[in-house]
């Protein structure tokens, strides 16, 4: 190996290291408090180990019903989201781009003003609707929808932004397609790595809101854990640990199965650049 | 059920009638706020014709485009199609295929995939999909690339791509907004003589948009030049060229020189030396053609008054009539209409003085004047000419341009006027020769008033290329003549506003 050789080699290897030391210190910060907790979890109070609280916190029929409504208020709270924000984002892109200023600061109320004072807020302006609404979860949905609004407002916004909306949407249309159909066919399509963003995060905020679904007294999730973890902080703990590593397989699998890119997007390029990459090594080593 | 769809698919080379439809654009009008983007436009294609429409930016041709294939909303006008109205039918009923500046295709589906996009629609089976959409691209001549996404084409590749999802619905009109712009120029001339080439093969009605007069002239049937909302002229490619009707279309379809002249005599002006008689115009149309006469003979003048510059704002309020001697004029005159040739003796004298050598052609640089004593504009008597220079660049080839470049004393170009391929064409200067100074006056838009004060003696240089075999003869000292071969295009007054 030539001295170009070695020393790119070992500016490389260099590299490498760096990376792995950082990994490994972003990952024992977040992994340490779930090590704690799931040793917490098996050992209890009394310091025996036993998969006991687990059992127990299975047991209990509240963790499904709690759990299951968190989940339906989740579903119900992305579908409105998407729905809504991804009609007004084309809606302010397509025709109204006078609007934009306005849209985006209304978007960002929520971020700014209290929730307690948007939760109230709410209420008062939706107290118009019948008690099939207001006392249902329902409200709750509204009310996800308005605070996540921030957040998933703004990667729909620059999702939709990304595209050559003005240019694909007449091209469709010209072709013959319904607005429908344009919006299927041409948008939809083009859009998922940023709607799966913003409706897992609207879920992820909708199973870990506490504040507000125990402010309307509603038995969400969180707010059932909190309550156990009053009288059997070991259950408790037990799902916390749970509900994380489910939560991150998820992700995981989503991100494995779904957000992957299309064949060929851009894979072809990076071979070739891999490639030159390794030719240039591999001559730097012979010469 | 997809019988009757099956039967609208035809195969690509065949020129089914659907596809020769016939458009008529009747007093269109558009506004954007308060920018009227279309002001009484009208248009008629006629079936399987390829009509450009040409113009600068904000003329409102992608504007007349957009308005047909229904993107568009109309505040007055009709558009028809084979002679139904179609003004108030949205786009996606249309079936006008369209072809876009860039970016247009879908970036989740390959090649075929877009070009099957219309098809599906439609509701063909896949496998009828699938083959029409191969012929298409077949026929564009991407074949093997029917499994790329877009983002693994080149420009043009992708532009090809679109030409063919364009063609796959059989539509009743080819719309092209500006489809070679985003491309680089060896492409461009490639992809512009395909798609003509396509376009006759399938005898489809088309509508081309461009900026780009080569393009326009090369490919189109015939070619429509608009400014502000308006059409200013319509005809085949060699009308616009040798017969334009206002000065606009002369000097944005081609090049242009506007030579200073002043009038003399009673209907006479003098240009370079040259008498040419006035005549008048009979209703602002060019009453006479471009002929290759005999040099030095004057033909029939095209006269305007009033805004005769392209994008001549305001007028003297003079109308060729008033003009009285003494009154300086721009003559508008195509470049090959310009003969600069060696002649020892001559009325019109040009000096050629220096020379440098520019990428195999010669550099000569000479002056010319009249032969005359240069009088002081106002004597009122005939020969009231001025001085220039002359730069002749030698070619293989008869071609000739013509232009007057302006330089002050340091060798800093100041202004240009006329055509010169490659060189910026912005004004010209009034003349006002006299025997100390070379002044120049007020000049139009580019040289402002302060610039081309008499003081800086600004002195103007004409530029000529002529043939390699006569540059030989014009050494530094040698005399050329200058003559006109056929008749100019327009005679404008020079009091008339700037040229834009």
């Amino acid at each position: 190996m030539s001295g170009r050789g070695v020393a790119r080699a070992g500016r490389l290897g260099r590299a490498h290291v760096f990376r792995w030391v950082s990994f490994a210190i972003v990952g024992a910060y977040f992994l340490a408090p779930l090590l704690a907790s799931a040793r917490y979890s098996f050992l209890g109070s009394h310091g025996r180990l036993s998969a006991s609280a687990y059992v127990r916190a299975f047991g209990t029929g509240e963790l499904w019903s709690s759990l299951g409504r968190s989940t339906e208020i989740g579903v119900g709270t992305v579908a409105v989201t998407l729905t809504m924000l991804f009609g007004t984002s084309l809606w302010v892109n397509l025709r109204a781009q006078r609007w934009r200023p306005l849209v985006d600061a209304i978007t960002l109320v929520p971020l700014v003003v209290p929730v307690v004072v948007v939760v109230l807020g709410i209420l008062g302006t939706l107290s118009f609707l019948p008690g099939c609404i207001l006392r249902t979860p329902v409200i709750l949905v509204l009310e996800y929808v308005v605070l996540a609004m921030p957040y998933t407002y703004r990667i729909i916004d620059n999702g939709v932004r990304a595209l050559d909306l003005r240019t694909l949407v007449d091209a469709a249309r010209s072709l013959g397609a319904s607005w429908r159909q344009v919006i299927t066919g041409a948008l939809l399509p083009n859009m998922r790595v940023s709607l799966m963003s913003a409706g897992f995060l609207c879920f992820a905020f909708v199973l870990g809101e506490y504040v507000m679904a125990s402010l309307l007294s509603f038995n969400t999730f969180p707010v059932w854990l909190q309550l156990m973890g009053q009288n059997h902080s070991t259950e408790a703990v037990a799902l916390s640990v749970i509900a994380l590593v489910g939560a991150s397989l998820v992700l995981v699998t989503v991100s494995f199965f779904i957000l992957r890119k299309p064949k060929g997007a851009g894979t072809e390029r990076m071979e070739h650049m891999e490639r030159v990459e390794l030719a240039g090594e591999r001559l730097d080593a012979v010469a | 059920m997809p019988s009757h769809k099956v039967a609208q698919v035809n195969a690509p080379s065949a020129s089914s009638s659907r596809s020769r439809a016939r458009v008529e654009l009747r007093g269109l009008g558009r506004s954007f706020g308060s920018v009227k983007a279309l002001d009484g436009f009208d248009l008629e294609i006629g079936p399987g014709e390829l009509v450009a429409l040409l113009g600068p930016s904000g003329s409102g041709k992608t504007t007349v485009l957009r308005v047909l294939a229904g993107l568009e909303g109309l505040d007055k006008g009709q558009v028809l199609l084979d002679g139904v109205d179609i003004t108030h039918m949205p786009a996606f009923r249309r079936g006008m295929g369209m072809v876009f500046q860039a970016y247009s295709l879908f970036p989740n589906m390959t090649a075929l995939g877009n070009v099957s996009f219309g098809l599906k629609l439609r509701g063909l089976s896949r496998s009828e999909r699938s083959k029409r959409a191969s012929e298409l691209l077949e026929l564009v001549g991407l074949g093997p690339e029917a499994g790329r996404y877009p983002h693994q084409l080149s420009g043009g590749q992708q532009q090809r791509v679109a030409l063919a999802r364009a063609l796959a619905i059989e539509p009743r009109v080819l719309l092209l907004d500006e489809p070679l712009s985003a491309l680089d120029a060896r492409v461009r001339s490639q992809l512009r003589d395909e798609i003509r080439r396509v376009q006759q093969e399938v005898g489809i009605t088309a509508l081309f948009v461009t900026h780009d007069q080569e393009e326009a002239l090369s490919i189109a049937d015939r070619v429509g030049v608009m400014r502000s909302g308006v059409l200013e002229q319509i005809g085949s490619p060699s009308e616009i060229y040798e017969h334009p009707e206002t000065a606009f279309v002369a000097e944005f379809v081609g090049s242009v020189n506007r030579l200073p002249g002043v009038v003399v005599e009673n209907g006479k002006v003098s240009v370079l030396g040259t008498l040419m008689p006035l005549e008048k115009s009979v209703g602002g149309r060019a009453t006479s053609s471009a002929v290759q006469g005999a040099s030095g003979t004057a033909g029939a003048a095209v006269v305007t008054g009033g805004a005769g510059g392209a994008g001549g704002s305001g007028s003297s309020g003079m109308t060729p009539s008033q003009w009285t001697i003494g009154t300086p004029v721009d003559v508008l005159v195509r470049a090959e209409a310009v003969s600069v040739t060696p002649k020892p003796e001559s009325d019109h004298r040009a000096e050629v003085a220096g020379g440098n050598g520019v990428d195999g052609a010669e550099v000569v640089r000479g002056r010319v004047s009249t032969g005359t004593a240069p009088r002081a504009r106002g004597d009122g008597a005939s020969g009231g000419g001025c001085e220039g220079r002359i730069t002749s660049r030698a070619f293989l080839g008869p071609v000739l341009r013509l232009g007057i470049v302006v330089n002050d004393r340091d060798g800093n170009v100041r202004g240009h006027a006329g055509g010169l391929a490659g060189a910026e064409v912005s004004g010209s200067e009034a003349e006002d020769c006299s025997a100390s100074s070379r002044p120049v006056g007020p000049g139009h838009s580019g040289i402002s008033g302060k610039e081309a004060s008499p003081d800086r003696g600004l002195e103007r240089e004409i530029v000529a290329m002529v043939p390699a075999a006569q540059s030989g003869v014009m050494v530094p000292g040698s005399q050329v003549s200058i003559s006109f071969l056929g008749t100019p295009l327009f005679i404008t007054s020079r009091a008339d506003g700037p040229r834009s």
